[in-house]
């Protein structure tokens, strides 16, 4: 279930960073003073473009936020919420602090910094967020006469590539004690940065979540990464749309999708990428839904299930290799003496690909 | 009575023929309508061909009367086609179900003087006219648009399908009627006309009984979509633009439960603003089809994407109001 659903923005500000300066100055930010006037076309636009990045199916992460200093992101965020005057004041604040964050590298670009608030959900859930976006640049074509003039427009900012924003997003979720009556907020933070890796080192990859938000991932990842796999594979293997024969490389696919490079598994993207049947994917997709896995993005872990993904391999002088899952690989591949410059190997089944 | 007392008769009474017939034609067109009411469809859809009350022509029906091979005995009253209405439909069944209401109106006594499936029946191996053929008589004297009509006057009411009816406009002047004489060779064709048009009939049957089910399919689903924006106060336009439209997504749709998207609705009470907004930029959201979309795209998003015959940014809006990321 998204948790963005019924957007509705009722603030919105916009404000400019800079680079660092090649004197090895902080540039200071241009703070504006009065919020945007939003049209419906505004509105639409900035709606869509934070539901791309946060909403449901996206590649977004949920994060907690780590910096519990009395002045952290989360605490000053809050202040966005109250009154118009509260939302102008605490968005200079925290542009200051992104500007500072950005300091760490010369490499880190300017851009456009909105801050908007409203509510989702149909419990009218109070949000702020903070979207930075870096400006592209184009050509606009002008009709002159008879001919056709180009013209450069180099500071279009939140066109429809993803690549060019980042998002934070902090959601009030408030409950009713059915006890006390207490009014009980739990702050959700939802982060959407393409540049993200695990490894919080890199500086282009972690000023935005990190140094400026004060989050990072969740340490219950390990426990959805190996609930990722458990789900998968019952799924796979008890599915009746799914033949037989393709069951174990299905299981196979999963086993490569958890070991590859990408810092993040994410349910749909699987689903489209290794079932072809797209009634196959909405039912994957429910089935991990119903599990409780987010349908965003979620940080990898693969601690728990390192196990079943290991591979085992047999190396042979002659540049001959063997690979396998490293729990079958005893019962698939009998290993016979080495006698007159060969050794005998038995291998489990038939060959599949011969490539 | 001789041919001038036939015709002084006739005469005088013509204007009450045509009368009869013209209520005859009233009233079964007002059962056609009730009927189309319940079925979900439209009159002239339904009805293929309505002919208006026609009036023999004297002198046919002097030639009737007194040029037969078998005598009439009494030939003015035992001739009941004085005046004629016919109604032809698309499928048999069509047929039966009007030719089942005009025998239950009190309108009129009925006396049913053909009926083509009795006669399949008697007679298996012919293959000829085939037809419906009631005689409706007045119950009483009454008066209809100014004209006294008398009680017992009759009307022949035709009802047959439209394959029945090429057959017959093919024929009716001449083979069926058995005192003229056709060659064996036409005679023989025309049976295997006949014959081919049972057949077509039944596929029309079939073939009928699968549309209407997917339409009515198709129409539960709008019909609970309008009731409930009826009921939230909201008032979307009618008409069969968005057809193309289900017919896009009417492999997606199959198999939805009422149920699951009730319960859709419940736990989404903000979508009626939502429509209610959208609905005065984009005619979409003003038509009950839209929340069967909103549906399709929480359960199906992937396939919708694909099978989605408009502009996108349409779509999109949907998916933001949902919460989900419209991506490449």
């Amino acid at each position: 279930m998204s948790f963005v659903q019924n957007l509705i923005l009722n603030r919105v500000i916009a404000h400019q960073v800079y680079p660092k300066g090649t004197d090895g100055n902080e540039v200071q930010p241009f703070l504006s003073k009065s919020l945007i006037t939003l049209n419906t076309a505004f509105k639409s636009i900035i709606s869509s473009r934070i539901v791309a990045a946060v909403g449901s199916d996206s590649h977004c992460v949920e994060m907690e936020m780590v910096d519990t200093s009395p002045g952290n992101t989360s605490v000053l965020g809050k202040n966005l919420i109250h009154t118009d005057q509260d939302f102008i004041t605490y968005s200079h604040v925290l542009t200051r602090k992104l500007s500072s964050a950005q300091q760490v590298s010369r490499n880190i670009p300017g851009g456009l910094v909105l801050f908007f608030s409203g509510t989702v959900n149909s419990q009218n859930h109070k949000f702020w967020g903070v979207l930075k976006a870096e400006k592209l640049d184009g050509l606009n074509a002008v009709q002159n006469g008879d001919s056709i003039e180009l013209e450069l427009v180099d500071d279009l900012f939140l066109t429809p590539q993803t690549k060019m924003y980042k998002i934070g997003m902090f959601v009030q979720e408030s409950e009713t004690d059915e006890d006390s009556g207490e009014i009980i907020v739990n702050e959700r933070i939802f982060i959407f940065d393409q540049n993200m890796t695990t490894d919080e080192t890199k500086a282009p990859a972690i000023y935005f979540h990190r140094t400026f938000l004060g989050a990072r991932f969740s340490p219950t990842d390990k426990k959805l990464t190996r609930d990722f796999y458990n789900i998968a594979r019952d799924f796979i293997n008890s599915s009746t749309q799914i033949d037989p024969e393709d069951k174990p490389v299905f299981i196979d696919d999963l086993k490569s999708y958890l070991r590859g490079t990408q810092p993040t598994f994410h349910v749909r993207d699987f689903a489209i990428e290794y079932f072809e049947d797209l009634a196959l994917v909405e039912n994957f997709c429910s089935a991990m839904s119903a599990k409780g896995i987010p349908d965003t993005s979620v940080a990898k872990d693969t601690t728990y299930i390192k196990t079943k993904l290991k591979r085992r391999s047999l190396g042979f002088t002659n540049s001959i290799k063997i690979i396998g899952n490293a729990d079958t690989f005893g019962d698939n591949v009998v290993v016979g003496e080495f006698v007159g410059g060969f050794t005998e190997i038995k291998i489990r089944g038939e060959i599949l690909k011969n490539e | 009575m001789t041919e001038g007392e036939f015709r002084s008769k006739f005469d005088a009474e013509a204007e009450q023929y045509l009368a009869w017939g013209k209520y005859v034609h009233t009233q079964i067109s007002k059962i056609i309508s009730t009927h189309c009411g319940s079925q979900k469809v439209a009159p002239k859809d339904f009805t293929k061909i309505s002919f208006d009350p026609r009036v023999k022509e004297i002198n046919s029906l002097i030639a009737k009367a007194f040029y037969r091979q078998k005598p009439y005995k009494n030939p003015y009253v035992e001739i009941t086609d004085k005046v004629g209405v016919r109604f032809v439909f698309l499928t048999e069944s069509d047929v039966r179900s009007i030719g089942d209401l005009v025998k239950q109106s009190s309108d009129w006594i009925v006396r049913q003087d053909r009926d083509f499936e009795i006669e399949r029946e008697l007679q298996p191996e012919r293959f000829e006219y085939q037809s419906n053929h009631f005689i409706l008589f007045s119950k009483s004297n009454f008066e209809f648009e100014g004209v006294q009509i008398n009680a017992e006057t009759p009307c022949e009411v035709q009802l047959r399908t439209l394959l029945m009816h090429a057959y017959s406009e093919l024929t009716h002047d001449t083979i069926y009627k058995p005192n003229l004489r056709a060659t064996q060779k036409v005679k023989r064709l025309v049976a295997r006309c006949s014959a081919m048009t049972e057949v077509a009939g039944e596929i029309f049957e079939r073939v009928s009984d699968f549309f209407q089910e997917e339409r009515l399919s198709k129409l539960q689903y709008l019909n609970f979509s309008r009731d409930y924006l009826k009921q939230k106060g909201f008032d979307p336009i009618e008409g069969n633009h968005f057809d193309y439209l289900l017919d896009s997504i009417s492999d997606l749709i199959a198999g939805v439960k009422i149920d699951d998207i009730s319960k859709f609705l419940e736990e989404k009470p903000f979508l009626i603003d939502r429509l209610q907004e959208k609905s005065q930029i984009d005619l979409l959201f003003s038509h009950p089809v839209a929340i069967i979309i909103y549906y399709l795209v929480q359960i199906k998003r992937t396939q919708i994407r694909r099978d989605w015959p408009f502009q996108n940014e349409l779509l999109e809006k949907i998916f933001v109001d949902l919460g989900i990321a419209f991506e490449q």
